[in-house]
C-alpha cells in the first residue's frame, strides 16, 4: 500500500482558490481584457471555481475556456498510456487577451509549455499568466508562475494528487509515496 | 517510433475491434474542435512522414488523407501512379522498398487489388493504413461512416441499417458490414441478385433482393452504382436497376437517414430529392473525413503499451484460429483389397505388382499379388493392368466456392481431385467474396465437411501471422 499523507483539505482548497481569485483581480487592472482557461482535467475543474469567485469580485462576466493538451505533447512515443483526450473549448477570442492558464499540479513545466502552445493556436493574447493550486518543483523548463496555491518540496518518488468533488467525489490534495519507483 | 512498435489498420475484420472503433471515434470528436479552429493544426505527429501511396483514383479519401496528416503537423509525400516510375513497370514491391528511403511513419496505401495494403506492410517499416484495396475492404470509410451515425444518432447498438445497391464491387460494403455490427447495429444488404455476393450472411447480415421492407430500416445506406459494371452480364440497364433499387422520396420514409460514400450517381441510385434532403448526411460523411482521418493517424502512432496490448489479443486471435487445416465430408473409412495392381512407390523402390490391403482407412498389408486373402467385409478392386501410387497434393486449385460456382465448386473440383490421385487440395482465395476474413472461411470449411469428397483447405488472401488455411 502507498502511504499517503493529506497536505490541503477541503477548506484550505477552497481558502486557497478565495486568495488566487483575489490575486488575480488584484494584479490585472483591466478586468474586461481578462479570461481564465483551465488544463484538462482538474485544473479546468478548478477553473470553473476560480472564474466564478472573480466573476462575484469583479461583478463583470469573464470568459472561461478549457484546454486538452494531448496532441502538443512532447512525448507522444514514449508514454505507456493511450490518454484519454478531451475537447478543448475557447469560445471567445483571445486576441489582446490576458489569460490565465489554470493548472492543478505545476511539475516539469512541460504541460504548462503544452498548453501555451495551444492557446497561441487559439489567437494571439497580450500576456498568459500562470496559475497553480500546488508547486511541487523539479523544473524542467524555464517556467514560473504568478500564482501560487501551496509550494510543496517533494521527491520525485513522491506523487502529488489533487482531488475534486467533481471527479473524485472529495476536494483533497495528497502527497502519495510511491513504491518501487527510484528516486 | 521505436522499431518494431508497429500496428496496422489494414481491414476492420482483423484491426477493429469495438473499443478501438469507440476510440478512434472519441478521438476524431476532439479533433472536430481543432478544425473550428483559427490556426487549424496541432503539433502532434511534428517531425513524423506520412506517404500516400494511390495506384487509383481518389478525390475525397486522399485529400483528406493529405489534410488529416498535415493538420497533425506530419510531413507529407504524395505519390501517384501516374507520372511516377510505375508507368516505366516499376512493380508496387519496388515502389514501395524505393519510397521506405524516405522512411515513413504511415504509409496510406489505395489500389485496386484486393490484400495490396497487408503486402505493403510486409515490405515497408512504416504503419500502414490501407485506403482501399479493390474489393477488399476500405476501413476508414467505414470509421467515417460510425462517426457521422454516432453523431447523428448516438449509440448504434440496436439500429437497423440497410446496405443497397452494388454488394459485390464494394469494399464500402464490406467494411461497412462488419463495422456496423461491431457498434451493435442490425445490417440488411439489398440489391438485384447478380450485384449481391453469395454466402454474404456469413458475415452475420440479411439478404434482400428487394426493397420491400426498406421502411423497417432506421438507416439507409446506398452504394454507388458504377456505370462500367453495366458492359458486363450484372445489369439489363441502368433504368431497370433505378427502378427497382433507386432510393427515392417514395422509399425512403422521412424519418431514416440517407448517407452514400460518395460521389453520387444522381438518378441512378439516389433521386436527386433525397440527396438535397435534410435527411441526407452525405456532406457530413465528407467532412467527417479528415478528423477521422487525423485519429486513425494519431492512433497509430501512440504509446508503445497500447501496442504490445494489441499484439496481445492479435496473438490470441491467431491461437483461436489455430484448427485443424484439411477438411473434408464426413464418409466411413475405407476397408479394401487391391488385387494385382502395379504399386509404385519411390520411398520405398517397389515398382512391381501387388495386393494391397486397406483396413478402415489404412493401408495394412503391401504382399506378392495372390498372396493375401479374401475377408468378409472388404471391398474387393482387381488391379489387374492399372497402377497403385501414393496420392498428391495440389496446394494451388480454384474450387471456385463461393461465388464462381458456374466454374466449379467445391463438389466437383474435390470430386476430380479425387477420381485424378489427389488426397488433399488447398484452395486459392480468389473468389466472391474473396476469402479474407474469418467468418467467410469458416462458412467455406463448414461447406467442406459437406461436401468435400477430399480432405480440402481455404487459403486467406491475407497478411503473414495468421495461419495461411484454415
Amino acid at each position: 500500500m502507498d502511504a499517503e499523507k493529506v497536505v490541503l483539505d477541503r477548506d484550505d482548497i477552497r481558502r486557497t482558490l478565495v486568495r488566487i481569485a483575489h490575486e488575480i483581480v488584484e494584479k490585472n487592472a483591466e478586468p474586461e481584457r481578462l479570461a481564465l482557461v483551465g488544463i484538462h482535467r482538474r485544473g479546468a475543474v478548478l477553473a470553473q471555481r476560480v472564474h466564478r469567485l472573480v466573476e462575484e469580485l469583479l461583478d463583470r462576466e469573464v470568459p472561461l475556456g478549457d484546454l486538452d493538451i494531448s496532441f502538443y505533447r512532447d512525448d507522444l512515443a514514449h508514454r505507456s498510456e493511450q490518454p484519454v483526450v478531451h475537447a478543448s473549448h475557447v469560445g471567445f477570442p483571445l486576441d489582446g487577451m490576458t489569460v490565465v492558464l489554470i493548472d492543478d499540479v505545476l511539475y516539469t513545466g512541460r504541460t504548462v509549455r503544452a498548453a501555451i502552445d495551444a492557446i497561441f493556436d487559439y489567437g494571439r493574447p497580450a500576456r498568459i499568466q500562470l496559475a497553480v493550486l500546488a508547486d511541487r518543483g523539479h523544473r524542467e523548463l524555464p517556467l514560473r508562475p504568478d500564482y501560487v496555491g501551496k509550494n510543496l518540496p517533494t521527491s520525485r518518488r513522491e506523487r502529488v494528487s489533487v482531488r475534486v468533488e467533481e471527479l473524485d467525489g472529495t476536494d483533497e490534495v495528497a502527497i502519495v509515496e510511491m513504491e518501487g519507483v527510484p528516486a | 517510433m521505436s522499431a518494431g512498435a508497429r500496428r496496422h489498420l489494414t481491414s476492420v475484420e482483423r484491426d477493429l475491434d469495438r473499443a478501438r472503433i469507440e476510440r478512434i471515434v472519441s478521438l476524431a470528436g476532439s479533433f472536430e474542435e481543432v478544425a473550428h479552429r483559427e490556426i487549424k493544426k496541432v503539433p502532434a505527429l511534428r517531425g513524423r512522414t506520412v506517404l500516400n501511396l494511390f495506384y487509383e483514383a481518389s478525390t475525397r479519401t486522399r485529400s483528406s488523407f493529405e489534410l488529416a496528416a498535415k493538420r497533425l503537423s506530419a510531413d507529407v509525400v504524395n505519390f501517384a501512379a501516374s507520372g511516377s516510375s510505375v508507368e516505366k513497370g516499376e512493380s508496387l514491391k519496388d515502389t514501395v522498398l524505393t519510397l521506405s528511403a524516405h522512411k515513413p511513419d504511415v504509409v496510406c496505401v489505395r489500389t485496386p487489388w484486393a490484400g495490396a495494403a497487408d503486402l505493403v506492410a510486409q515490405w515497408s517499416g512504416a504503419s500502414v493504413v490501407n485506403a482501399g484495396d479493390g474489393k477488399h475492404e476500405h476501413p476508414t470509410q467505414a470509421l467515417l461512416d460510425v462517426y457521422t451515425l454516432v453523431r447523428k444518432i448516438g449509440a448504434l447498438d440496436g439500429a437497423s441499417i440497410w446496405i443497397v445497391g452494388d454488394v459485390l464491387h464494394s469494399r464500402v460494403a464490406r467494411s461497412n458490414i462488419l463495422a456496423f455490427q461491431r457498434m451493435g447495429a442490425s445490417v440488411t444488404v439489398a440489391g438485384p441478385p447478380t450485384l449481391i455476393p453469395r454466402g454474404i450472411e456469413h458475415l452475420g447480415c440479411a439478404v434482400r433482393y428487394d426493397l420491400d421492407d426498406l421502411r423497417d430500416a432506421d438507416v439507409v445506406y446506398a452504394l454507388r452504382m458504377q456505370n462500367e459494371r453495366i458492359d458486363q452480364p450484372y445489369l439489363p440497364s441502368l433504368r431497370e436497376y433505378a427502378a427497382r433499387f433507386q432510393v427515392n422520396g417514395r422509399r425512403l420514409h422521412p424519418r431514416q437517414i440517407l448517407m452514400h460514400p460518395g460521389p453520387v450517381n444522381r438518378g441512378i441510385e439516389l433521386s436527386g430529392e433525397v440527396v438535397d434532403s435534410p435527411q441526407a448526411v452525405i456532406t457530413a460523411q465528407v467532412e467527417g473525413g479528415v478528423v477521422v482521418r487525423m485519429a486513425v493517424l494519431y492512433e497509430l502512432l501512440e504509446g508503445a503499451r497500447a501496442i504490445r496490448r494489441h499484439r496481445r489479443r492479435q496473438a490470441g486471435a491467431a491461437a483461436r484460429m489455430s484448427a485443424p487445416p484439411l477438411v473434408h465430408r464426413a464418409s466411413p473409412p475405407a476397408s479394401v483389397l487391391v488385387r494385382r495392381a502395379h504399386v509404385l512407390d519411390p520411398r520405398t523402390g517397389t515398382d512391381a505388382p501387388h495386393d494391397v490391403l486397406v483396413r478402415d482407412g489404412v493401408v495394412a498389408e503391401i504382399a506378392p499379388p495372390g498372396s493375401l486373402r479374401e475377408q468378409a467385409g472388404l471391398e474387393k478392386v482387381d488391379g489387374e493392368g492399372r497402377h497403385l501410387l501414393p496420392a498428391f497434393v495440389d496446394p494451388h486449385v480454384h474450387l471456385r466456392t463461393p461465388g464462381q460456382e458456374h466454374k466449379e465448386d467445391l463438389d466437383t473440383g474435390t470430386r476430380g481431385g479425387g477420381r485424378r490421385g489427389f488426397c488433399a487440395v488447398i484452395a486459392m482465395p480468389n473468389t466472391d467474396p474473396v476469402v479474407d476474413s474469418a467468418p467467410i472461411l469458416r462458412a467455406l470449411r463448414d461447406a467442406a465437411t459437406r461436401e468435400a469428397r477430399i480432405p480440402s483447405a481455404s487459403r486467406r488472401a491475407s497478411r503473414s501471422g495468421w495461419p495461411a488455411s484454415g
